[in-house]
């Protein structure tokens, strides 16, 4: 008999050698070959069930079916994600969450500087706009985070690895390129690059030593380029360049949450919904805002930055 | 979970008790006059030699007055590479010194202090207009 399994989390060759190395002993079992997304068996339905090869393909963590997986275009995505509101309540929820937290963070803000900072000279056209670029990216940050948490899922080395690098990258380059401009090459550089290599790590270790070797590198390039950018870029017109930064940093944060959604949990049978906690989401992201903050107004500033400071 | 939670109570506690308190402890904060000469002023030009210090321009500031021209001469022979590339941000002055062009000359007619730079940001100083 010959039946074809359709496993659309193949990847790379290290995928092929796992399953080879399942399907040794297996009784029953002749011949297979892999394809793009399918594995083709032939084997001894006495001994074994189509089924049967399924479970043990499951029991790597890839996903396993007998008939072909449905890909959604972006546009059959959109109409999916606003027709079905209970399929995604977490994407639903966590959109509530990040809004309602920029606009507590932001209150919070508007509270100290009122009561801390009013008499700072030039404050406001010093720090206010850093400080929204700091809010809008420790909150993308930390809502991908939570969108990744909130379900219980095991992920491939490939989407691991992605997931590492996306977030060790992106948390460098964003705020690397904030402290740079606030701070100087030195602040940007080395802030930028212990949270690109904290956040890269953290979100990498799903996956084992891959992701958290691509997390760690990504992590350590994205901050010291970030650093770098923001340092030089403050000489030019960086008051133009940050929005159009800001926004391509966000469509990647965005990119990977969708991502994730298509390659680890739609059609996922083992997959699980986690509980999202507002509390607990906001204040890591208020503990981290705070930190980035108090660090531009009172860290070392050198440089450009550090000529008027 | 819990400890996250706890922290994030007491940094939103530790916020508006400093912001109550600092609002009622704030003073008007005086603002530092700058006691220092403004640059010599030769046949009514406002004379600056712009060169290459300790690992930065030289000088760390230059400080002029309002409505008087300014007249930079780069020494190209401490200048080299892209710090010749000269910036005053805030005032929209940029110029690329060159051998046979060394000056740059205008008239800053805005008050207050400025940053400048090689177009990198680099190499830095003060640019104050009195």
């Amino acid at each position: 008999m010959t039946a074809k399994v359709y496993c659309p989390d193949i990847e790379c060759e290290s995928c092929v050698r796992l399953l080879k190395k399942s399907f040794e002993n297996v009784k029953g079992l002749g011949n297979y070959s892999f394809n793009k997304d399918s594995i083709d068996f032939q084997y001894d339905q006495a001994f074994i069930s189509p089924e049967d090869l399924i479970k043990i393909i499951n029991e790597r963590g890839f996903r396993a079916s007998l008939t072909p997986y449905p890909r959604k275009t972006f546009k059959e995505r959109f109409r999916d994600f606003r027709e079905n509101k209970t399929k995604y309540e977490n994407e639903y929820k966590i959109i509530k969450y990040s809004i309602l937290a920029f606009v507590l963070i932001s209150i919070l803000e508007i509270i100290a500087y009122y009561g801390l900072f009013k008499n700072y000279p030039d404050f406001i056209s010093k720090y206010l706009i850093w400080i929204f670029y700091v809010n809008v990216s420790v909150l993308t940050i930390g809502t991908s985070i939570w969108h990744i948490k909130s379900y219980k899922t095991e992920l491939t080395s490939m989407v691991g690895m992605m997931v590492g690098m996306t977030f060790g990258m992106q948390t460098g380059m964003m705020l690397g390129t904030i402290i740079g401009a606030t701070n100087g090459f030195f602040m940007g550089a080395t802030i930028g690059m212990l949270l690109g290599v904290l956040v890269g790590f953290y979100n990498g270790k799903c996956c084992g030593i891959m992701g958290i070797l691509e997390g760690l590198m990504a992590g350590l390039m994205g901050g010291v380029m970030g650093g770098m950018t923001g340092a030089m870029f403050i000489a030019d017109k960086i008051q133009i360049f940050m929005p159009i930064f800001m926004l391509i940093n966000l469509i990647i944060m965005i990119g990977l949450s969708y991502m994730l959604f298509e390659e680890s949990i739609e059609h996922n049978p083992k997959v699980q919904k986690n509980k999202i906690d507002f509390f607990s989401y906001f204040s890591y992201c208020l503990v981290f805002i705070l930190i980035i903050v108090a660090m531009i107004i009172y860290g070392p500033k050198s440089g450009l930055a550090g000529v008027l400071a | 979970m819990k400890t996250i939670k706890i922290i994030g109570i007491i940094a939103i506690l530790l916020i508006l008790i400093f912001s109550v308190k600092g609002y009622y402890s704030q003073t008007e904060s005086n603002n530092i006059q700058e006691n220092k000469e403004p640059v010599q002023i030769v046949n009514g030009i406002q004379e600056v030699k712009l060169s290459w210090g300790k690992l930065n321009y030289e000088p760390q500031e230059i400080i002029v007055k309002k409505d008087i021209p300014v007249r930079i001469t780069a020494d190209l022979s401490r200048l080299t590479g892209c710090y010749r590339s000269f910036n005053i941000l805030g005032l929209n002055i940029y110029k690329y010194f060159k051998e046979r062009d060394n000056t740059l000359e205008f008239t800053p007619t805005q008050s207050g202090k400025f940053r400048y730079s090689c177009s990198m940001g680099m190499g830095t100083g003060k640019f104050i207009v009195l």
